[in-house]
């Protein structure tokens, strides 16, 4: 059966949440009449990326009508798309939302925060301890939510695929480094090459949704991409522009792709956890090898 | 002649860096409010490509170029911001700074020739920072800074005088990958050859006034900062230890030039180390 995924790569104002659910919004309504069965948003699409103290200002619950609103445009559409969350115990996390009709279908937590280099999330936001799949229904069925830098973790893509994910679900706001040069293609390559990876092992299509624009000194690269369960790219959007792409995928070839390289089946998860439990008990010191 | 064992020099691709920068000028501008530019255009490469930078970003009749001689100023330098200011067509203004400048230079007196040749240097950079922000006040517009990483690394600027601006168009480009962006945004080939010099005093160079051409400064700052190599394997890989040495002093001595000052901290929250906010943000902007 074929559905189509709608990729939005567009610029959020940072720190203004009213004037990004309008954007939002805006882009349901486009994605809808495109015949989408899922919009994907950018990490972060809601509120901006380089926060810092405006994390509290906003951030918002699960419950948030606002949030659990935005594919009000488009009744029966999935609509994925990171915001900052505040949880019951006012913990604020970098969270990615998966709606449908005002309910929450997924909710995951950002649980690799980067903070080196010329990021600094890990001071302002505070970690997710979940990596699931959600069941979303027909025609998808279970997605597996991720944010940005989760994606630089295989086991995230790898847990996700094993709790039966038929679709991974990355957003992301990856500011380019070096992007005149060399280096900064090569870590747009490094990108390219971890998701064509990812949809290959884990024999699962994937949809990476990037965001553009500009922040203080930061610009976003975009390049979002949808693969198919084999690793092949459906459907990519440009660099550094505002764009909606949409790609159809079939659930036929995931199945027939599962038959022909039945790696996930085949996968001996008590020998992984054997030999987990083992590297945890020896960074820890508690036993010897 | 280029040893193929050195230490590369930083590549760029042009076109790419464009776009960014592009992006980056047009942001700056629609987060504070504001429509026009100024630039001070030396007639030197650094303000020439930020001049067409600028003017790719917002159009060359929201720029205004100001030209500011000082009597000593070569006129080849005048030569080529008129060449710069003809081919974009954008504004352009010419200050004369000499009478700001000779009273002040009149009470600056001493017996070392080159700690007075820079003090001079610095009083003039800093009265072309004080046209640039009258004028930007007077045109309500924002100053592009026209410092690159190369003098940026090195401390070569002055605090408060060229270094003052808005926000920086060049200054994560090093002096040779700024002459391929140059090229590329269509700085005449004149402008973009010729020795490079703050024309602070008559035939003063920038790499005569270093001891050091560019082309190495950059390989050294490219292997040390970028790449995060040691000093030894700068000098393994064929850089002289002097200049690798030099360098490293440079970059760690300025670091001040680089940085707010800091503040004591007394109260709970203190700007810049825990009251940490986005320039841009609802209500940052200072124009409707």
């Amino acid at each position: 059966m074929e559905y189509r995924v709608a990729l939005v790569q567009l610029a959020p104002r940072l720190g203004d949440v009213d004037a990004n659910l309008g954007l939002i919004a805006d882009a349901v309504r486009r994605a809808a009449g495109e015949g989408a069965t899922l919009v994907v948003f950018p990490e972060l699409a809601l509120s901006g990326y380089l926060l810092q103290d405006l994390v509290p200002e906003v951030a918002l619950r699960a419950d948030d009508p606002r949030l659990l609103g935005i594919g009000d445009e488009a009744p029966g559409t999935l609509v994925a798309a990171g915001f900052v969350e505040e949880t019951d115990e006012h913990r604020y996390c970098n969270s990615v939302a998966l709606v449908r009709d005002g309910a929450m279908v997924g909710l995951h937590r950002k649980v690799y925060l980067p903070t080196y280099g010329l990021f600094d999330e890990g001071r302002f936001t505070r970690t997710g301890d979940r990596i699931r799949a959600h069941d979303a229904g027909p025609p998808i069925g279970r997605i597996g939510l991720s944010v940005c830098e989760d994606l630089w973790h295989a086991s995230v893509p790898t847990i996700q695929a094993l709790d039966g994910a038929a679709l991974l679900v990355n957003v992301a706001a990856g500011p380019s480094r070096a992007p005149g040069s060399t280096a900064g293609l090569a870590a747009i390559a490094g990108w390219h090459k971890m998701q064509d990876t990812y949809a290959l092992l884990g024999t699962v299509p994937l949809a990476f949704c990037n965001r553009v624009g500009n922040e203080e000194g930061l610009t976003f690269w975009g390049g979002s991409r949808l693969l198919a369960a084999d690793g092949s790219v459906v459907v990519e959007a440009p660099l550094w522009e505002e764009a909606l792409v949409v790609g159809t995928l079939d659930t036929d070839d995931l199945r027939m792709q599962r038959y022909g390289m039945p790696l996930l089946a085949d996968e001996r998860l008590e020998l992984v956890r054997r030999e987990i439990d083992r590297i945890i008990a020896e960074r820890a010191g508690l036993e010897s090898t | 002649m280029t040893d193929p064992d050195l230490p590369p020099l930083p590549a760029i691709e042009p076109a790419q860096a464009t776009e960014v920068i592009v992006g980056f000028i047009r942001s700056q501008m629609e987060q504070a409010g504001f429509e026009r530019i100024v630039v001070g255009l030396s007639g030197g490469v650094d303000s020439a490509t930020v001049a067409y930078l600028c003017a790719r970003a917002v159009g060359a009749d929201r720029l205004l170029a100001i030209r500011m001689p000082y009597r000593t100023s070569s006129e080849a330098s005048e030569t080529d911001a008129l060449l710069v200011v003809e081919d974009l067509g954008c504004r352009t203004e010419r200050v004369d700074i000499t009478p700001m400048v000779d009273p002040m230079l009149e009470l600056i007196t001493g017996d070392d020739d080159a700690a007075l040749r820079v003090r001079r240097g610095n009083v003039m950079a800093r009265q072309r920072m004080i046209v640039l922000f009258d004028r930007s006040a007077a045109w309500d517009a924002l100053v592009a800074g026209t410092s690159n990483k190369t003098e940026s690394l090195l401390g070569y600027g002055t605090l408060h005088g060229d270094m003052a601006a808005a926000f920086g168009p060049i200054g994560d480009l090093y002096k040779t990958q700024l002459r391929d962006v140059a090229r590329h945004v269509g700085v005449p080939e004149s402008v973009v050859r010729k020795p490079p010099s703050a024309d602070l005093w008559p035939g003063q160079t920038d790499e005569g006034e270093l001891g050091r051409s560019y082309e190495s400064l950059d390989r050294a700052l490219f292997a040390l900062v970028d790449r995060r190599w040691t000093i030894e394997r700068c000098v393994r890989q064929g850089l002289p230890r002097e200049l690798v040495e030099w360098v490293a002093r440079r970059v760690a001595q300025m670091e001040f030039k680089r940085q707010l000052p800091p503040v004591a901290k007394l109260s709970l929250r203190t700007p810049g180390i825990d009251h940490l906010y986005p320039r841009r943000r609802p209500g940052s902007r200072r124009r409707a």
